[in-house]
């Protein structure tokens, strides 16, 4: 019988998570009518969100709706992107309104001083500081907490922000235009007319907050073009906290509007379990003491084999795949494929046991080789005495122990094992594609079938092939004016005319290991939507480095507009697209958190330029970014925008989901596809599937090593 | 200006489609995500009958030790034979692998409940628990943050035995010892409590905390 646990009841209850972030002050989940981390109305505040949280605001009063995606880049670093719809603008005196202007906006937020017992958070900002600048303001506020559940801000501001009540000016501030847009409006910052502004906001409940504000935005613009009245500064707004991840708000705006908001939030450091929710690894089997001097399975020569198929049998159980294997009397090396974690120290550490579970025990290394796209990428060596020693301990301890090592310097590779080659791996399954954010529309979409397949024919050798049916859409109907550049990807509407299914590609490829620390790729067929044409990159990555450099050049062929197997002329009306074009590129793993790269060389239109690209990667795999490409087309030739820029958003799905799975959403948020700075979208370049598997990326997530 | 669907990962999951090959294990989000959308069924709580005829089978079924676990947090109660012993520590592990290790009796990690206990430091707190004897001690948990990356909890423990009682589970029953151990960090505060056989020292059940999703685990030995 068992005694039911009277004290199951006296359980104490625990408060909580240990690393509760103690550095991070003055954090809100809320946002402003921006879209911005903040707890008043319309103006700014020195507050932030909490490291890492992705938000997306919808506001909307009548006069305009602005969509925001706000990202907490540092517990410092706060970045917002815009897209507003403003209704009944006037471009110039005496002239017609539009019906809808529609403008993309930029801001940046950085705290300068944490608050303190005494002191207030103090921030500086810069509202709108590309391009046409409709809502350019700047500002430096601070925000002090009172007791638990007031918070008091106050600060000065310029531009938009210094537009009503101002007290002073420094400067005079201009109001002509950069380029075609596009580019920081720095002649403008702090300059012109200051004023003031200040606010309360004031948590009622758990869920509940009210605010009150005094604007110094004057909406001059607005007034002017007969959009709204303003005949009060003072705003008053009430915050409804559904869930950490939807809020709604609703607020009153310079006495004459209603306006209301919702703001739906991620976090990257919060995910739907944290370590995820996948179930348990085998145990390591520890060996008796002694038995690895017993030789007596070496006289069998049946062994290996059979060795082999329980290997395999056990990977299977934990989602892995044996590629190659080899064993000695005391060494063992087995090459993997994984096609289920994407924490890769998991796959080792999975492998690992089912080694120690399954190897006779006088097999005393064990070497693991990843395998990715037929290249042997990484090869982690460890001692089964460590593995046995250590499995209840700290995983760095493992760490310490385990060596990593270029495939290549670990002499002969294993055998592959018969099932490696040929072998299909497909999918079916809907699609969208989207364009977000245009100037005339805020989405586009086409959305169908797709079916993928890879054909894994020998070592490195695969054929793939995708297949789309259209079942909606509208992405015809994206119009972009042709620039004096050959059209190499403006006229993209015509490849969404077609109705009947497409071939999104066709390629055989070979992806190869020419030596040490060396990858190869060579893609030829059809390589994308638009092109056809052989692609071939190099890249050097040494195992235990956070630098790689890599070139690519292509051959390109524009293929017909029905995506079938026809290629068209290279002569378009503006000019011929060439036939080469490529890059050289460095990437390099900061190592906090940050990821630069850089391609410099020859675009699809022949011109000349390179791009930069900075992103914020999570360990567990999200990844927010930014990169912007200027080649020597000038703005003007460009079009609006002045050259190319975007957003780029990577979120794991095993974040949304607790189990262990490569498969990612990628989304770009970027101007228009214009004809200057495009690039060949070809698949599987080499860095991302060579780096995941590569020490400095691994040693990020080690503790799931153990996992 | 191609973009993949929005950033709900629900809606993702619901792109995955089905696949084939390499890539089959991808279909996992889609369970996951019909798990998501069809309500909890709120696990029934056996009986003591039924848990106690469930005790006796196992109990026929192996020779192995045997625990039988319970999670109040998360519903669960389970029977768990010993699947792998590493020197001092036994791992229990359930056919649907989930698995927990003790070391003498005492938890010290968790696999498959989510929110794992990666690993433990706990010599200092089994010697007093062991010994029925009070004193103050260091405890170390690890456990992976939302990023995947290794935190490590430490707290300073309060060790106070307390009376005997009659533990009585399973093949057992023994004369015991109520041990209790206090832990406090900067924002955590739980309390494990044992019960240490009285004559040999060994730790007949614990009752430990885990993590915040998973709350206290109890662990009784069966044989």
């Amino acid at each position: 019988m068992i005694r039911r646990s009277t004290t199951m009841a006296a359980v104490a209850a625990l408060a909580a998570w240990p690393m509760a972030g103690a550095t991070e002050t003055q954090t809100t989940t809320e946002a402003n009518s921006y879209g911005t981390p903040g707890g008043l109305i319309d103006m700014p505040t020195a507050e932030m969100a909490p490291l890492g949280q992705l938000s997306t605001t919808i506001d909307h009063y009548e006069g305009a709706t602005k969509t925001t995606l706000s990202f907490q880049v540092t517990k410092r670093l706060s970045a917002s992107f815009r897209y507003s719809s403003i209704y009944g603008l006037v471009p110039g005196p005496g002239r017609p309104p539009y019906s809808t202007y529609h403008d993309r906006s930029f801001d940046l937020s950085y705290r300068l001083v944490n608050e303190g017992q005494y002191m207030p958070a103090v921030n500086i900002g810069l509202q709108d500081l590309v391009g046409t600048g409709l809502f350019g303001g700047e500002y430096i506020v601070a925000t002090k907490s009172v007791g638990e559940r007031l918070r008091v801000t106050a600060g000065v501001g310029w531009g938009r922000l210094g537009s009503y009540g101002s007290f002073g000016s420094t400067g005079t501030r201009p109001t002509s235009l950069l380029g075609e847009g596009g580019v920081p409006t720095y002649d403008r910052w702090f300059r012109g007319d200051v004023a003031g502004f200040a606010g309360l906001s004031y948590q009622l409940t758990d869920r509940m907050n009210v605010s009150v504000e005094y604007s110094s935005d004057g909406y001059d613009r607005e007034v002017l073009d007969g959009i709204t009245r303003r005949e009060t500064p003072w705003n008053f707004g009430v915050d409804y906290r559904v869930s950490d991840a939807l809020s709604l708000g609703v607020y009153s705006l310079n006495g004459t509007k209603i306006g209301f908001n919702v703001t739906l939030a991620l976090n990257a450091r919060k995910p739907a379990v944290n370590g995820g929710a996948e179930t348990a690894p085998l145990p390591v089997a520890r060996r008796t003491p002694g038995a690895a001097r017993d030789l007596g399975w070496t006289n069998d020569p049946e062994r290996p084999a059979t060795l082999r198929a329980s290997v395999a049998r056990s990977l299977e159980t934990e989602g892995l795949r044996l590629h190659g294997f080899d064993i000695g009397v005391r060494q063992a090396h087995v090459m993997i494929r994984n096609p289920r974690y994407d924490m890769r120290a998991q796959a080792v550490g999975r492998t690992a046991r089912v080694l120690t579970r399954t190897l006779p025990a006088s097999i005393e290394v064990l070497t693991i080789t990843q395998v990715e796209k037929g290249m042997p990428v990484s090869s982690v060596t460890l001692r089964r005495r460590d593995l046995e020693r250590l499995e209840n301990a700290a995983a760095e301890d493992i760490l310490s122990a385990a060596r990593f090592s270029d495939p290549l310097a670990m002499g002969p590779r294993p055998a592959i094992v018969d099932d490696a080659f040929p072998r299909f791996d497909w999918t079916i399954g809907p699609f969208l594609n989207f364009s977000v954010f245009d100037p005339d529309n805020p989405v586009r979409a086409n959305g169908g079938i797709r079916v993928k397949g890879d054909y894994h024919i020998a070592g490195g050798f695969r054929a793939s092939g995708s297949v789309s049916y259209k079942l909606f859409g509208d992405l015809d109907k994206v119009d972009i004016g042709p620039s004096n550049l050959p059209r190499v990807r403006s006229n993209v509407a015509r490849y969404s005319l077609t109705d009947d299914p497409t071939l999104d590609y066709l390629t055989l490829a070979h992806f190869g290991r020419p030596a040490k620390d060396i990858y190869s790729r060579l893609t030829v067929g059809y390589l994308e939507k638009m092109y056809a044409g052989a692609s071939a990159e190099v890249l050097w990555k040494p195992v235990d480095s956070r630098l790689a450099l890599g070139a690519e050049v292509n051959y390109v062929m524009p293929r017909d507009f029905d995506q079938l197997f026809d290629t068209r002329t290279r002569h378009t009306g503006t000019g011929t697209i060439p036939e080469f074009n490529g890059h050289v590129s460095a990437y390099y793993d900061f190592g906090n958190g940050f990821h630069g790269r850089v391609d410099a060389g020859r675009y699809l239109a022949g011109d000349w330029g390179s791009t930069v690209a900075l992103d914020r990667e999570f360990a567990n795999g999200w990844r927010v970014g930014a990169y912007a490409t200027k080649t020597d087309v000038s703005s003007a030739n460009f079009g609006e925008g002045s050259f190319d820029k975007g957003i780029r958003i990577t979120i794991p799905l095993s974040w949304g989901t607790g189990r262990p799975t490569r498969t990612k959403s990628n989304t770009v948020i970027r101007s228009l596809s214009r004809d200057g700075g495009a690039r060949l979208r070809v698949n599987d370049r080499l860095y991302e599937a060579v780096r995941s598997t590569h020490e400095p990326e691994m040693v990020k997530t080690w503790g799931n090593f153990w996992r | 200006m191609r973009i993949l669907s929005g950033l709900a990962a629900g809606a993702l999951a619901l792109l995955a489609g089905c696949s084939g090959g390499d890539g089959n294990n991808d279909t996992a989000g889609l369970t996951v995500l019909k798990g998501a959308l069809t309500p909890k069924q709120e696990a029934q709580s056996p009986n003591a009958a039924q848990v106690a005829a469930a005790m006796q089978q196992s109990l026929q079924a192996t020779d192995e030790p045997l625990a039988f676990v319970v999670l109040p947090k998360r519903q669960a109660i389970t029977i768990m034979p010993r699947i792998e012993t590493n020197g001092a520590y036994v791992t229990h592990g359930t056919s649907d692998r989930r698995s927990l290790t003790l070391k003498h009796g005492m938890l010290t990690a968790t696999r498959g409940f989510g929110e794992d206990l990666m690993s433990s430091e706990v010599d200092a707190s089994l010697a007093l628990v062991r010994g029925r004897k009070a004193g103050t001690v260091q405890r170390m948990q690890r456990y992976l943050d939302g990023e995947n990356r290794t935190i490590v909890l430490e707290t300073t423990c309060q060790i106070t035995p307390g009376g005997t009682v009659r533990y009585q589970a399973g093949e057992l029953d023994r004369p015991a010892v109520k041990v209790q151990e206090a832990c406090q960090a900067q924002a955590t505060r739980f309390t494990n409590s044992y019960q240490v056989d009285a004559a040999t020292g060994r730790i007949l059940q614990a009752q430990q905390w885990v993590s915040p999703m998973n709350g206290l685990a109890i662990i009784q030995q069966l044989r």
